[in-house]
């Protein structure tokens, strides 16, 4: 199903305010696909991300106005739907955030296919720890702030303070 | 809003990032761009799982249509419950409003019975031998499936029917308990004695749920309850007017003694028989 509407995200949240289906449908096919494909590279259990992109498009359809105009929209979404799986993960103790693509590190087959490298950074990154790569993409690509990176990774917020300095300085070595 | 990007990954890209088998540094970067473009956002739906999008939008439909949670339950999550035990303890019979009224609306009726037989001593007996068949009732009628309202919602839940029978019996027996002692409060009755059905009822309601692993509910709660009765007014019958409790062996401390002793043992009953209240809960009792 594509979405042919060449309507606004921001028009569509207005029609959503006004309780039209139509636009939480487009929505839904606009937006829908990435936030399913990225949760399920955060957490491989299919129950928790469905949960998570429900209650994501749940929260848009019961608050549409919740979007205060403030950066894009895809970035909101997924600042709900990110936050929505943490509260799903805090319920399963026995299911965890992963990093994507764990254990790839692979970067022959990007280099090929994007035909970019990342110079000394994607070398750099590979380098870095687990622990330290889940608190990077936590805190810097998924956007979560320290107390929320600390519940979700069950340790202490200084301790992803610490890692995050740590990893920082690690990258940093790697490419100067 | 969006600014114009001027590279874009192409769909062989794309696939191995669904697929994940982009590198970090790659994925992280294409991750950053997607927030950023519609068209690679757009290029993601033919590998995205169409089948599973399909679904959650159809539980989206069903979703927005749903009455919203009742007030209790909405006030249930906020306190940290998950969503499977508020939707049990709602559809459990103690959280409606209806259902409290009723229980309310007895313990007035025997309140109010007890201060117009005038006789103090025989109006507090019989409050005490009432007050435990409430609980017992109110277990029953939890547990009796053919006419619980939560059958559908226990039997399609995932918790295990013991932690499921635990919940429920704490959201039925809570109520019920606060309400009785309540009205024992009001009932005549020197120092201790308004409590005294606090024991004998913890034993019924206990001694009923053990039994129910291996007999149908109603039968267990129908025979203890009539036997509770019975042996109270067996026991009185040639009694005084003026001391009519001290002749009722389960409200003298030999008797609360035993109350205690049966509800331990038929505590361990239901946790040695965890795995039958599966099949109760599975509507196999009737």
């Amino acid at each position: 199903m594509i979405d042919l509407s060449d309507r606004s995200d921001e028009d569509l949240l207005l029609a959503i305010g006004e309780r039209d289906r139509g636009a939480f449908d487009s929505l839904y096919h606009r937006h829908g696909p990435w936030l399913t494909v990225r949760l399920a590279h955060r957490c491989g259990d299919d129950d928790v991300v469905d949960q998570a992109l429900q209650d994501t498009f749940m929260a848009v359809w019961s608050k549409p106005g919740a979007y205060r105009g403030s950066g894009a929209v895809p970035a909101w979404l997924w600042g709900i739907a990110v936050r929505r799986m943490i509260d799903q993960l805090r319920r399963r103790p026995s299911l965890a955030y992963r990093a994507a693509n764990d254990g790839l590190v692979v970067s022959a087959e990007d280099e090929v296919l994007v035909g970019i490298g990342h110079g000394e950074l994607g070398p750099a990154l590979d380098r870095l720890s687990p622990e330290l790569v889940m608190v990077v993409q936590a805190t810097v690509l998924d956007g979560l702030t320290t107390r929320e990176a600390a519940r979700l990774l069950r340790i202490p917020a200084g301790t992803v303070k610490s890692r995050m300095a740590r990893a920082r300085l690690q990258l940093r070595e790697a490419l100067a | 809003m969006t600014v114009e990007q001027t590279w874009h990954a192409d769909a062989d890209v794309l696939a191995a990032y669904v697929a994940g088998r982009l590198g970090r540094a790659t994925a992280a970067s294409l991750e950053a761009h997607l927030l950023a473009c519609a068209s690679c956002r757009a290029g993601i739906a033919p590998f995205a799982p169409s089948e599973q999008l399909a679904g959650n939008l159809a539980v989206l439909h069903s979703r927005i249509d749903a009455p919203p949670a009742p007030r209790t339950e909405r006030f249930l999550q906020r306190l940290g419950l998950p969503e499977r035990i508020t939707r049990l303890l709602v559809v459990t019979p103690s959280a409606r409003l209806a259902w409290l009224i009723a229980v309310a609306g007895a313990m007035a009726a025997a309140v109010i019975a007890a201060d117009v037989s005038g006789s103090s001593q025989r109006a507090t007996f019989a409050f005490l031998v009432g007050a435990p068949l409430v609980p017992l009732g109110v277990v029953t009628a939890t547990f009796a499936t053919r006419s619980d309202p939560a059958r559908e919602v226990v039997i399609a839940t995932p918790t295990p029917g013991f932690d499921l029978l635990l919940v429920r019996v704490v959201a039925v027996l809570v109520p019920a308990v606060v309400l009785t002692l309540l009205a024992a409060l009001v009932v005549p009755g020197q120092g201790g004695e308004g409590a005294l059905w606090l024991l004998p009822a913890l034993g019924l309601a206990t001694a009923t749920l053990a039994l129910a692993s291996w007999i149908p509910v109603r039968a267990v709660s129908g025979v203890l309850g009539t036997a509770w009765v019975a042996a109270a007014m067996v026991s009185v019958r040639r009694a005084p007017r003026t001391d009519l409790i001290e002749h009722y062996i389960a409200f003298r401390p030999a008797g609360q003694a035993v109350m205690v002793a049966i509800t331990l043992a038929a505590a361990a009953v239901v946790v040695l028989r965890r795995d039958a209240f599966d099949l109760i809960d599975a509507g196999r009792t009737q």
